[in-house]
C-alpha cells in the first residue's frame, strides 16, 4: 500500500485506480450512512475522491489504518458539508417524533434474523440529526467533543441526539424481529 | 450496557459489510466518470514545465545568436557614407589570378607587362556606363614577344624556300598566384548597385522610336530644327 500511495503522489493513474478499487465500496457505504439519497451519495463520493487524490500529494504514509482513517475523515467532512448545504443548518435541531416516522425496514428472514444489509439500512431511516451523531460516535468512534466541533453543536446536544438515535434503532430492531440480550 | 451493545452491533455490521459490493453502485462506471475529472489537473501541472523549456530554448538561441553576431567580421558592414569617402580611388595592381577573365581581343593587349586595372567609381565619374562599374575589373594581359610570329618569318624567305606555315597555338600563360601581389577589393553597397540598375532601366525606357508621320497636333516650322530623336545607347 505504501508503494501505491507513493505512485499516487506522482499522479500515476494505475495507482489511483488501485487505491480506488481498494476503498471504493467502503467509502461508498460510509457516504451512504450520512447521505441516504443514492445520487447525492455518488456526488459526495466523487468530490471526496477528488480531494483525496489532490491531498495525497502531501500525505505522509505511516500505516494502512492511518491512511484509511485519513480518507474516511475527508469523505465524512465532504458528506457533512453536503448536508449543511442541503439542509441549511437546521437539520440537526429538528426534534423528530419517531412515532410519526414511517419505517420501511427490510423484511425478516425465516429464522427471525435480519440480514446484515437490513441492519445497515435501518440507519438510513433515522432522521438526519440522529443518524449523523450515531454514525460519528458509534461507528466512526468520534467523541462528543469532536462531534460538537464538527457539527458546531454542544456536547449535550450531541449526547441527546445519540440517546434518541439508540432508542429509535432499538425499537426498529424489535419491530423487525431482531432479538438481542438486554 | 444496552447502549454499548447497540453500538457494537452496528459497528461490527458496518465492518462486515465494508468491502462487500454495494447494490446499485456500479464501481467501474463511477471510476470512468471519476477518471475524466482527474487528468485535467495533471495537465495543468505539466504546462508550466513546457513553458520553462520553451523560454530556456529561446534564451539559448538568443545568446548563441548574439555571440555569432559579435564574432562576425564587421568589415563587411560598411555604410554608404564610408564607401563614398573610400570608394573613388581606383586601385591598380599587378596580379593575375586563375579566375581572372581574360581580355577577348589580342589587339587591345599593350606591350610590356601584364597589367590589371580596376575601373574608377561610377559615382565619382557621374556616368552610368557598365565598364565603369567599380567592382567590375577589366583584365588585360600581355604576351612577351619572345619569338616572331610565324607569318612574318614566312614573308621574308623566298617563295621556294618558304616552309609550310605552322600556326602555333596561342601561348598558355602560367600564372603563379602565390607570387602575385595581394589583390585589393572594394566593398560596394547594395544601394549603389540598385541605383545603377535603375539608371539602366530608365535609359532603356527612353529608347522609343515613332514610325510614320508626325502627329497632327504638332506642326513643325523651318526654325524648328531640333534633332528628331536622341537615343542614348550604352554598351
Amino acid at each position: 500500500m505504501q508503494e501505491i500511495v507513493r505512485q499516487c503522489q506522482r499522479e500515476n493513474p494505475f495507482a489511483q485506480k488501485r487505491l480506488y478499487d481498494r476503498y471504493a465500496n467502503r467509502l461508498y457505504r460510509l457516504c451512504r450512512r450520512y447521505v441516504p439519497n443514492a445520487m447525492e451519495t455518488e456526488e459526495v463520493l466523487m468530490n471526496g475522491f477528488l480531494k483525496i487524490f489532490k491531498a495525497i500529494l502531501n500525505f505522509e504514509y505511516r500505516s494502512n489504518d492511518e491512511l484509511e482513517v485519513w480518507m474516511k475523515r475527508i469523505v465524512v467532512n465532504e458528506a457533512l458539508m453536503h448536508l449543511r448545504k442541503t439542509k441549511k443548518e437546521q437539520w440537526l435541531f429538528a426534534d423528530t417524533d419517531l412515532e410519526e416516522t414511517t419505517w420501511a425496514a427490510q423484511p425478516a428472514t425465516a429464522e427471525g434474523d435480519l440480514h446484515a444489509e437490513g441492519i445497515h439500512d435501518l440507519i438510513l431511516h433515522l432522521p438526519d440529526g440522529y443518524r449523523t451523531v450515531f454514525c460519528l460516535h458509534a461507528i466512526e468512534g468520534y467523541t462528543h467533543q469532536e462531534i460538537g466541533e464538527m457539527l458546531k453543536i454542544s456536547e449535550n446536544t450531541s449526547k441527546s441526539q445519540l440517546s434518541k438515535a439508540r432508542a429509535a434503532l432499538q425499537g426498529l430492531l424489535i419491530k423487525n424481529g431482531y432479538s438481542y440480550e438486554r | 450496557m444496552k447502549d454499548d451493545k447497540i453500538d457494537d452491533l452496528f459497528r461490527r455490521n458496518a465492518d462486515y459489510l465494508a468491502d462487500e459490493p454495494v447494490r446499485g453502485f456500479d464501481k467501474d462506471a463511477f471510476w470512468q466518470h471519476l477518471q475524466t475529472e482527474l487528468p485535467k489537473k495533471a495537465e495543468r501541472r505539466r504546462k508550466p514545465v513546457a513553458w520553462w523549456w520553451a523560454a530556456a530554448s529561446v534564451l539559448l538561441a538568443g545568446i548563441f545568436g548574439g555571440i555569432w553576431w559579435m564574432q562576425s567580421p564587421k568589415s563587411e558592414v560598411k555604410t554608404l557614407a564610408e564607401q563614398n569617402t573610400s570608394a573613388p580611388q581606383s586601385v591598380p595592381y599587378e596580379a593575375s589570378r586563375p579566375q581572372a577573365r581574360m581580355a577577348e581581343t589580342k589587339s587591345q593587349i599593350p606591350a610590356g607587362r601584364s597589367k590589371i586595372e580596376s575601373a574608377p567609381s561610377s559615382r565619382r565619374q557621374g556616368s552610368g556606363k557598365r565598364s565603369e562599374v567599380p567592382n567590375e575589373i577589366v583584365y588585360s594581359e600581355t604576351i612577351p614577344p619572345e619569338t616572331p610570329p610565324p607569318a612574318i618569318v614566312a614573308d621574308e624567305l623566298p617563295a621556294a624556300e618558304r616552309p609550310i606555315p605552322i600556326i602555333l597555338p596561342p601561348p598558355i600563360e602560367v600564372v603563379n598566384p602565390v607570387a602575385s601581389q595581394k589583390p585589393a577589393y572594394r566593398v560596394v553597397h547594395i544601394n549603389e548597385i540598385r541605383e545603377r540598375k535603375q539608371q539602366e532601366t530608365k535609359t532603356r525606357s527612353r529608347v522609343a522610336v515613332r514610325v510614320g508621320l508626325p502627329s497632327a497636333s504638332r506642326i513643325t516650322t523651318q526654325g524648328d530644327n531640333k534633332p528628331l530623336l536622341t537615343i542614348p545607347i550604352q554598351h
